[in-house]
């Protein structure tokens, strides 16, 4: 078949022939139409909408929960975290004043609280430290001084505190610091706060 | 041009919530609504429906219209449109106008010839993808270039060439026979 062939066979195709009333009475059907809004006509577009401005609202109200959820999270933390700070600060300030200069290290783990005292009050003033250590045999939390020894994953270390505030807790075999800078290859997770002067 | 001027007055006159105005405007356009239509869905009774669906659109989103185009190519956009949405959205629609092709071309009924080709015709049409049938109607049917087609239904030229080209390629391979048997007569 060509091309005119095709062409002139489709425009034989007539459309169904409606009564010239039907063509008299359309305007006004589609007039009345208008006039009382409808529901039947146009629900395509309008449906769109209301499902795209549906959607948007629902996804505007879960982003606005999961943001409430995280922030009320993230505030829970960061109170946890400032009580934490506060306790630790007490704790040092009470055992320094029962063992002054002989506190070495508290550390807590499973709820059981250790001290670690020297024989004699030696252990000089410096700025407490706050360490939480997760390693082989779970997470400890060690309250200690700049300048004494912590041990981890069995390793004993030193944990040092810089001008900045800075924690250092070197190792045999590695370093770890909060600045990051350092190759952490001890196998545990180190979390560090200088507590500041407690003294 | 007094036919335009026309128009733009009733266009104008619709914009303000005329309704007589509009009126004239559905008055010169119903027939080639209803035919874009027909020839869309293969159903009268579907054909009226978005034929009127389509002319209350057209008057929600008068205001839209800003003349850069001819208001009837703006008119054959959202009728295109409203056929395309409504073929998507009922496609067990579609299954039954398949099924109803397939008796027209079994029908062995006598009917007048030009009433057998229409049936045949639009058999034909109905066969094709809704993208396709819209590209073939607005340029065989309407005599629509392919850019002016591109420009209705929202898609480049090369693409309504692709459509036009692949769909006449289908049509002349369902319509063989029909020529043929033209030819042996």
């Amino acid at each position: 078949m060509t091309d005119p062939e095709l062409d002139d066979l489709l425009r034989k195709a007539k459309t169904p022939s409606r009564a010239e009333e039907y063509w008299e009475e359309f305007p006004g059907v589609v007039s009345r139409g208008i006039a009382r809004g409808e529901p039947g006509f146009a629900t395509g577009p309008r449906r769109s909408r209301l499902v795209f401005a549906t959607a948007w609202a629902v996804s505007f109200a879960t982003l606005c929960v999961l943001t409430g959820f995280w922030f009320g999270k993230w505030h829970k933390t960061h109170l946890a975290q400032g009580d934490e700070v506060a306790q630790a600060r007490k704790l040092v300030a009470e055992l320094a004043t029962l063992f002054p200069n002989q506190v070495q290290s508290i550390v807590i783990e499973n709820g059981r609280t250790e001290l670690h005292l020297s024989e004699n009050a030696d252990v000089p003033r410096s700025t407490a430290i706050l360490l939480r250590i997760c390693g082989k045999s779970g997470c400890e939390k060690v309250i200690t001084f700049s300048g004494q020894q912590v041990r981890v994953n069995g390793q004993p270390c030193d944990v040092l505190v810089d001008s900045r505030g800075n924690v250092i807790v070197a190792g045999s075999r590695f370093v770890w610091s909060t600045t990051g800078g350092a190759g952490n290859s001890s196998g545990a997770q180190i979390h560090a706060r200088s507590l500041g002067d407690v003294l | 041009m007094v036919v335009i001027d026309e128009e733009e007055n009733w266009i104008a006159r619709s914009r303000e919530g005329d309704h007589e105005a509009f009126g004239a405007l559905v008055r010169r356009y119903q027939r080639m609504i209803h035919a874009l239509t027909f020839r869309m869905t293969g159903s009268s009774s579907d054909a009226e429906d978005l034929a009127q669906e389509t002319f209350f659109t057209a008057f929600q989103e008068l205001g839209g219209f800003k003349g850069d185009a001819r208001f009837s190519s703006w008119l054959y956009r959202i009728a295109t449109n409203r056929c395309l949405y409504w073929l998507k959205r009922s496609e067990r629609r579609v299954r039954a106008h398949e099924s109803w092709a397939k008796e027209i071309a079994n029908d062995d009924a006598p009917e007048d010839g030009g009433e057998a080709i229409s049936k045949q015709v639009q058999s034909a049409l109905m066969k094709l993808n809704a993208k396709q049938r819209a590209a073939v109607v607005l340029t065989t049917f309407d005599n629509m270039s392919h850019a002016e087609a591109a420009a209705v239904l929202g898609c480049s030229e090369t693409t309504v060439s692709w459509r036009v080209f692949a769909a006449r390629r289908k049509l002349k391979h369902w319509l063989e026979p029909v020529v043929k048997g033209g030819r042996d007569d």
